[in-house]
C-alpha cells in the first residue's frame, strides 16, 4: 500500500497495527474450516480491502 | 467460475483478460478467477487490475471475491438493477476515492480533555477536506479518522496539498492520505 501513499508521514507506524491485523486474517483464514471457507474468505477479503485503504 | 471486477458503461471495450458481459444497458468487466485458494497476492493482481480498468473508463468496482460459476449467472446479478447502475456510474463519473485516515502519534494517556481534543482536530480535519470533494462517507473505525472522498480527477492534487497542509498545523497527529483508488465507497446506493 505504500505505492499508494499521496501524502503522508515519514513514520507510517501509526498504521501499522493494520499489517498485523491484515496477518492475523491471513492465517485465521489458512486454518479455517472447510466447512466455512467461503464466509471466512468473504471476511477476509472485506478485511484486506477495507484495512489497506 | 468468474470473478466480477467492475460495473461499466455499455460501450465499455476491455482488453483481454477481462470481458464485458453486456445486459440491461450496463457492461460487467469479468474475468476467469484464479484457480486453488485466493491469496493475497491474488487480491493485489485484482486490484492492479480494477485499477488499470479504471484509467480507460468509468467504472464501479465490485467487491472482491464476487464469483459466479458462468455468464448467465453474471446478467442475473445485475438484472433489474441497470437503470441504479447507470445512476451510479453517473455519480463517479470522472472522479476516483482518496481515503484518509488519522491517528495520533503518541497512545492516549486516558486525559479525556485531550482525547476530546483529538477527536475535534479529526472532525476539523474532515471539515477542511469534504468541501473538496463531490462526496464523501466516514467509517467507524479504531482510527480518530477513517474516510474516503470522492474526487474529481482534477482536484486531486488540491486535496492531497491540503492534506500537507492540515499534517503541518497537526503534529500531535499523524495524516495518511492513499489513492487514488476506484470508488469502492460510493459503489453501492446510500
Amino acid at each position: 500500500v505504500r505505492d499508494k501513499v499521496l501524502a503522508g508521514p515519514p513514520d507510517l507506524s501509526p498504521f501499522a497495527a493494520d499489517e498485523r491485523r491484515l496477518g492475523d486474517a491471513l492465517t485465521r483464514r489458512i486454518n479455517a474450516d472447510p466447512d466455512s471457507v467461503e464466509r471466512g474468505l468473504a471476511q477476509l477479503v472485506l478485511t484486506i480491502v477495507e484495512l489497506l485503504r | 467460475v468468474i470473478d466480477l471486477l467492475a460495473i461499466a458503461d455499455e460501450t465499455a471495450r476491455p482488453e483481454p483478460p477481462v470481458r464485458a458481459v453486456r445486459s440491461d444497458g450496463i457492461s460487467v468487466l469479468c474475468a476467469d478467477a484464479p484457480a486453488g485458494e485466493l491469496t493475497a497476492d491474488d487480491l493485489w493482481r485484482r486490484e492492479a487490475l480494477v485499477e488499470r480498468l479504471m484509467e480507460s473508463g468509468t467504472l464501479l468496482p465490485v467487491r472482491l471475491n464476487a464469483r459466479v460459476p458462468d455468464e448467465a449467472a453474471v446478467v442475473a446479478a445485475v438484472a433489474g438493477r441497470g437503470e441504479e447502475l447507470r445512476a451510479r456510474l453517473e455519480h463517479v463519473r470522472g472522479a476516483v476515492e482518496l481515503a484518509v485516515r488519522v491517528q495520533p502519534t503518541e497512545p492516549a494517556t486516558g486525559d479525556l480533555r485531550a482525547l476530546a481534543a483529538r477527536v475535534g482536530a479529526a472532525d476539523a480535519i474532515h471539515a477542511a477536506l469534504a468541501p473538496l470533494a463531490r462526496d464523501a462517507v466516514v467509517r467507524p473505525a479504531p482510527d480518530l479518522l477513517r474516510a474516503a472522498y470522492l474526487v474529481d480527477r482534477e482536484r486531486v492534487d488540491a486535496l492531497v496539498a491540503r492534506v500537507r497542509e492540515l499534517q503541518q498545523g497537526h503534529p500531535d497527529l499523524a495524516i495518511l492520505c492513499t489513492g487514488p483508488w476506484p470508488p469502492y465507497s460510493f459503489a453501492e446506493p446510500e
